[in-house]
């Protein structure tokens, strides 16, 4: 009987065992398989944001270098007022990424007699048009951002987005004259990019179908957003209460002390998408004017491998 | 039944009656220019002119965003405005300097005008010696001012209707409103603990914002169209006190008008400071009111700063200045 009792009870042991083995083996290969798809996300969503953060820096030093050249050669070569007008056409007319151009001089530096000389050339419904940003009875180009923060600061800088006559960002390169015993502040050149061009070059650059990118200011605003109504009208901060997204707020604080995190949410608002997604962010900064990027993965499908062609 | 259709009779007589009521009176058109682009600082003009209010009260309004190149007082003397809010430190200046102007109506009680600096610079008032300050252009005889009579000698610029300038370290420190410049400082991702706030209010200098200004020459000749013009606006700033979501929208709606950055979460915090604003400068808070009218020693306080600042080189006697259209006779 005893005997019996043992035999029954290595049975059972046995059987105890051979159910602990194999729940820890498929444990094992659900945490395996788990962490090598988290590893697998996180990879890609590396990744994705390297290459585009890449992608924008270049097409943002592109756009940086035909102020800057010009910028230069406005300090040493006097150009008639017709030339002038005519390089700021051509900026614009060659150039299909930048909306407007100005070439804005110093009040009464260009000439005595001429107080604001500062001709603008943008597009609007597929033409080039001009305009005379010195007519003060309109403007007071001195008072706005893109001229005095390039000028206090001594230095090139990218504009906060801004509205005027479209939602635009602009970047301001300041030159100065110099004469043979002086150098003085020339002025102001711009270039102004429409942030519907930008949200358009952004947005059609997505990882996956349900996955995106977009572009943030040093201070926060929206530059890019795949809904459109968010980009320029919203901040980091708005969003966060908009989205019921406490993350984007520390996203916010986080940007200013140069943190890079990457979070997870779960959102059925970030596309207007009809069920919840699980996305995984990622931002990087664009070191060349100190913009941000921020990448969302769409996890489920990254991993049923639906990528955008 | 009968009583039914005496219920009907009297409806009906009241419908014609007020029927033809408009039709003898037709609605008086009517201006206002607002002293900046929309935004929540203006939701009670938006939200009477979207309701009815300004009908109801025989008014056909249309409304003129200021802005930097539009200039109120300029409207109202033209006559393209028939009436226009102003800051009470410019209009007793344009007053001083002749423009025959006359306050219908006190808005804003309280000064909401601060100085911020970051805290890594600034941390006491004599911080600002020899430190560079950004204020806007229409500010700068009020700020030379208020640092004069505090004895410090600072570099005051003038800086766009932004606070860029400020967060790139352009300026060491900035003129701000509470309801808008603070806000959106906060909201470009900084904690206010980063910051020293110099209240302009708590440093003697307690002037009122906001009023609804005109010609005196309207007020002479039509009282009560300003008068209906102030019940109208006062129903338009308690309706939109108390569905603070509703004005939001009819804000925005006015924002992308003109399609400046329509940001709710901020908008909304421009209101909640505007009720504050009003109804903590009111003599009666207490009934759940406010009173839109002119406090007289805050007045002198306006004049006589402005005055033995140089500002002014006379001080315009309230009685000339302001008019209460609600007094009790």
């Amino acid at each position: 009987m005893q005997f019996k009792n043992l035999k029954y009870r290595f049975k059972l042991f046995f059987a105890a065992l051979v159910i602990l083995l194999v729940g820890a083996c498929f444990a094992a290969y659900f945490a395996t398989s788990t962490i090598r798809n988290n590893s697998k996300i996180e990879d890609k969503l590396r990744h994705y944001n390297t290459t585009m953060n890449f992608e924008m820096q270049k097409l943002l030093e592109f756009i940086e270098q035909i102020p800057e050249d010009f910028a230069f050669s406005l300090e040493y070569i006097r150009f008639s007022d017709e030339d002038l007008k005519e390089i700021s056409r051509m900026i614009v007319s060659l150039n299909e990424e930048i909306y407007g151009n100005g070439i804005v001089f110093e009040p009464k530096v260009y000439k005595n007699d001429s107080i604001n000389f500062a001709p603008y050339f943008y597009r609007e419904n597929g033409k080039i048009k001009s305009q005379d940003l010195g007519d003060i009875n309109y403007y007071n180009y001195w008072n706005q951002d893109w001229y005095i923060i390039p000028k206090k600061l001594g230095r090139p800088e990218w504009i906060e987005p801004y509205y005027d006559t479209v939602a635009m960002t602009t970047y301001s390169v300041p030159f100065w004259r110099h004469t043979e015993d002086s150098i003085y502040f020339g002025g102001i050149i711009t270039v102004d990019l429409s942030l519907d061009w930008l949200n358009n070059y952004v947005n059609n650059k997505r990882p996956t179908p349900n996955s995106f990118h977009f572009i943030v200011s040093k201070f926060g605003t929206l530059i890019t957003f795949p809904n459109k109504q968010y980009m320029f009208n919203e901040n980091l901060m708005s969003l966060s209460e908009r989205l019921q997204q406490p993350v984007f707020k520390q996203i916010a604080y986080d940007i200013q002390k140069d943190i890079i995190n990457t979070y997870i949410i779960k959102s059925d608002t970030l596309l207007k998408a009809r069920d919840t997604k699980k996305y995984r962010i990622l931002y990087s900064k664009l070191k060349i004017n100190d913009w941000w990027l921020f990448t969302c993965i769409n996890e489920e499908e990254l991993l049923n491998g639906i990528f955008e062609k | 039944m009968k009583k039914f259709i005496y219920i009907l009779l009297i409806f009906f007589s009241i419908v014609i009656d007020c029927n033809s009521q408009n039709e003898t009176a037709p609605l008086k058109k009517v201006t206002l220019c607002t002293q900046w682009l929309p935004q929540a600082q203006f939701a009670g003009f938006y939200v009477a002119q979207e309701k009815g209010f300004y009908s109801k009260y025989g008014i056909d309004i249309r409304i003129i965003d200021g802005s930097a190149f539009i200039q109120v007082h300029e409207l109202l003397e033209s006559g393209e405005a028939t009436f226009g809010t102003m800051r009470l430190v410019n209009a007793v200046q344009h007053k001083a300097y002749g423009l025959d102007i006359i306050n219908i109506s006190q808005l804003m009680s309280v000064s909401p005008l601060m100085i911020i600096a970051k805290k890594s610079k600034i941390k006491k008032i004599e911080d600002l010696n020899g430190k560079t300050i950004g204020v806007w252009e229409d500010s700068h005889s009020f700020f030379k001012g208020f640092l004069k009579t505090y004895k410090l000698k600072a570099n005051i610029v003038t800086m766009s209707a932004s606070v860029n300038l400020f967060l790139l370290n352009g300026v060491d420190a900035m003129a701000a409103m509470e309801f808008n410049e603070f806000d959106q400082i906060l909201s470009s991702g900084f904690k206010q603990d980063e910051f020293t706030i110099f209240r302009i209010r708590d440093l003697g200098y307690d002037f009122p914002e906001d009023g609804i200004y005109c010609m005196k020459e309207i007020f002479q000749n039509d009282p009560e169209l300003c008068r209906n013009f102030i019940l109208a606006t006062y129903e338009g700033w308690k309706f939109a006190f108390d569905n603070n979501e509703e004005a939001i929208e009819i804000v925005l709606k006015h924002i992308k008008r003109v399609g400046t950055q329509a940001n709710r979460t901020h908008q909304r915090w421009m209101l909640k400071k505007m009720k504050e604003y009003y109804y903590n400068g009111s003599d009666l808070r207490k009934s759940g009111n406010f009173s839109f009218s002119l406090n007289e020693k805050k007045y002198m306080d306006v004049c006589y700063f402005l005055y033995s600042q140089k500002i002014i080189a006379q001080m315009p006697p309230i009685s000339s200045f302001y008019v209460n259209l609600f007094k009790k006779q």
